[in-house]
């Protein structure tokens, strides 16, 4: 993800520009494939300069864009806006745009992406826990992504983009380290 | 962990105000500057406190589509990118009490002095509520800061926010000290506020106060030149909010800004770095209201308590039109211009009397300084416009002449030494000297040594007359009558000082 704010608010434009265009031009299965393509072409910058090469003709750009989407199964509507983007020289928006659509798309669906990290592994039955709290606590579908820190000594961290929630020994060591400093009260 | 304990745990979270268990965090994308653009924080408010991950601290001053610009709070301790912030609900406090008099405080609220731990009464928002119309009583009480010059030709009332301007070394921060001093058993509290200063001048100051003992009844907050711009720009603000708690209390309180050109000069600094859109001098639009939101908090109230501000402002090259000189001009109810042509004439204070004004100030005189002064600054505007004129060597008649011999002493009965000064019975004293023409016939030199030692001559010989005088705040005939009496009985005893020769 890019966050340079200039670039972020031109992305993010075309971002709901195209998710007003073609509403359902995808499903919630869909987001994997499209995360897996934004992760390669953020990586792969690259690809992205081939693309804006002037040398190329618009019907050898077309069918360079349709091996893409064919490579990473993305539905055919997702051609519009990288044709778009690199009609207007902006193909190194192409990963950003990408981002943003999976935000918009699970902003309006109710979706929200969280880290859960525990000091030790999570069984079954408090991964379901965890999922349940969190769905109360926020009033949305949860995706959960899970790992394990052990510098939290004990308990979890659950953390999406915007919103965090802690319980763990090492929290409690910092604000004992902040209460002595003054730093809080 | 068990599942039943996890379980348990999330049942309380839910339980117990789970609002405030999910923290709102946003991820630092950029540092540097002492400022932080953070990415997130979609909800936060302009002027809340965050908190980060690694300990600092900041406040938010933008808020843009995607991100907010934070300015950190501490210059120690490192903000890393992708590190993360929180809310936390709340803007930046200053910790307030009657326990910080006499002691030294960082803008941070922390102890500058050594003197361990602050005993706070509380913890108040630096931004608060201007008092409305309805609460604000009018000027109508003498703030005496015993300077003569200044307590007759610009009086300041308790309330009144008074302008100090002059150029680098014209004797500022001077004028604001000796008031500071003159308060000591007056019932009125201090607050000196360094702005942007040297260590070193400020060590000078608190133990000058120290040394007089005026660090009882005194606050001094400090934001150095070294330190964080933030630091600089909330220093007035945490000033003013320990003021207004003492006004609180019903107390008389005195707030000296010194100085607020580096306040503007930090101001501009943040928002060059927020990259707003620069104006005249490169201030931002907003810089007027900077100092407008703050000095319209003094004043004095209907409920009792007051809070008169000295802010001090630095110009170059006598120019009063530049823009933080005349916004600050236009805010505040008069201005003590000090002039550096009077300072390098040995003139001190260098209050130029032309330009210098107090708009509120005279319904505040004592009835005594009132009558003695009526015709001082008109003889002094003729003395002025005399000497310009004398200047070309044109020959003068006899009354221009004695009105030039006249102006020449009460100029020199306007000069005071440093951290000396009178109380009004001492001055209304001065003055009626003048006034009746007993210094007419002295030497220059004088005048001021004739002076001071008729006012010890009274207090000792006529405490009567003196104490009257200190009582009613007047100066009826009859005691002007025993006034001149007793001048005439001094004259015949005064020998001048060896000194004065």
């Amino acid at each position: 993800m890019n966050y340079r704010s200039a670039d972020t608010i031109i992305a993010k434009k075309y971002a709901k520009a195209f998710i007003s265009a073609f509403p359902h031009s995808f499903v919630f299965a869909d987001l994997g494939k499209i995360e897996n393509a934004q992760k390669f072409l953020q990586t792969h910058r690259r690809t992205l300069f081939f693309l804006q090469l002037p040398q190329f003709t618009p019907e050898i750009r077309l069918s360079m864009v349709e091996d893409l989407i064919g490579y990473f199964s993305l539905p055919i509507q997702f051609s519009k806006i990288f044709l778009l983007l690199m009609k207007h020289n902006r193909s190194f928006y192409i990963p950003d745009v990408l981002y943003f659509i999976m935000q918009l798309y699970k902003d309006r669906m109710g979706i929200v992406e969280f880290s859960v990290a525990s000091a030790h592994e999570l069984d079954e039955k408090n991964s379901m826990a965890v999922k349940r709290f969190l769905a109360k606590i926020t009033g949305k579908t949860i995706m959960c992504t899970y790992s394990i820190n052990k510098a939290l000594i004990a308990g979890m961290r659950l953390k999406s983009v915007e919103h965090m929630w802690e319980y763990s020994v090492r929290k409690q060591i910092e604000r004992l380290q902040a209460l002595e400093k003054g730093r809080i009260r | 962990m068990k599942s039943t304990d996890l379980i348990s745990l999330f049942e309380r979270s839910l339980r117990d105000l789970p609002e405030e268990q999910l923290q709102e965090i946003g991820t630092v994308v950029r540092v540097g500057d002492n400022i932080c653009t953070v990415y997130g924080l979609s909800n936060a408010m302009f002027g809340e406190l965050i908190d980060f991950e690694g300990g600092n601290s900041g406040i938010i001053f933008q808020l843009n589509e995607n991100s907010v610009s934070i300015f950190l709070l501490d210059r120690e301790i490192p903000v890393v990118e992708l590190e993360t912030a929180k809310r936390t609900h709340r803007v930046f406090e200053t910790p307030v009490g009657m326990k910080l008099l006499s002691r030294v405080i960082s803008a941070e609220g922390k102890p500058l002095d050594g003197a361990g731990d602050l005993e706070v009464d509380g913890f108040r928002p630096i931004e608060t509520d201007i008092p409305g119309i309805m609460e604000r009583s009018p000027v109508n009480e003498s703030l005496e800061t015993g300077i003569l010059a200044i307590d007759i030709l610009v009086p300041i009332g308790k309330g009144q926010r008074e302008l100090i301007i002059g150029n680098r070394s014209t004797g500022k921060t001077s004028i604001a000290v000796d008031t500071i001093l003159h308060q000591k058993g007056k019932n009125v509290l201090c607050v000196y506020v360094s702005i942007g200063q040297r260590q070193a001048n400020l060590a000078r100051i608190v133990s000058l106060l120290e040394k007089n003992g005026a660090m009882e009844y005194c606050v001094v907050v400090s934001a150095e030149a070294g330190e964080a711009v933030l630091s600089q720009y909330l220093a007035p603000y945490v000033g003013q909010t320990i003021a207004e708690y003492f006004r609180d209390q019903g107390r008389d309180v005195l707030i000296v800004y010194d100085d607020l050109s580096n306040h503007a000069i930090a101001f501009r600094e943040m928002s060059l770095l927020l990259r707003r859109s620069p104006g005249r001098e490169a201030y931002p639009g907003d810089v007027f209201y900077l100092h407008s939101r703050l000095l319209e908090r003094a004043g004095k109230l209907v409920k009792g308590g007051s809070i008169t501000a000295l802010p001090i402002v630095q110009i170059q090259g006598d120019d009063i039109t530049a823009y933080i000189p005349t916004n600050l001009i236009s805010i505040t109810d008069g201005q003590i211009f000090l002039d550096t042509k009077l300072f390098n004439q040995g003139i001190r204070p260098a209050v130029n009397s032309e330009l210098s004004v107090s708009r509120v100030g005279g319904s505040a005189q004592t009835k005594a300084i009132k009558k003695m002064t009526r015709a001082l600054r008109l003889e002094l505007a003729q003395y002025q416009e005399l000497l310009a004129f004398a200047q070309f060597g044109a020959e003068l008649d006899d009354i221009s002449h004695r009105q030039l011999e006249r102006g020449k002493r009460a100029i020199e009965l306007l000069k005071q030494p440093q951290y000396s000064t009178f109380s009004f019975v001492d001055q209304a004293l001065m003055l009626l000297l003048l006034k009746e023409g007993f210094l007419d016939h002295l030497l220059l030199s004088h005048v001021n040594s004739f002076a001071m030692q008729f006012v010890s001559y009274c207090k000792s010989v006529y405490p009567d007359i003196y104490n009257a005088i200190f009582q009613s705040k007047d100066i009826s005939d009859e005691t002007s009558a025993l006034v001149v009496r007793a001048a005439k009985e001094f004259s015949k005893l005064f020998v001048p000082a060896e000194t004065d020769k």
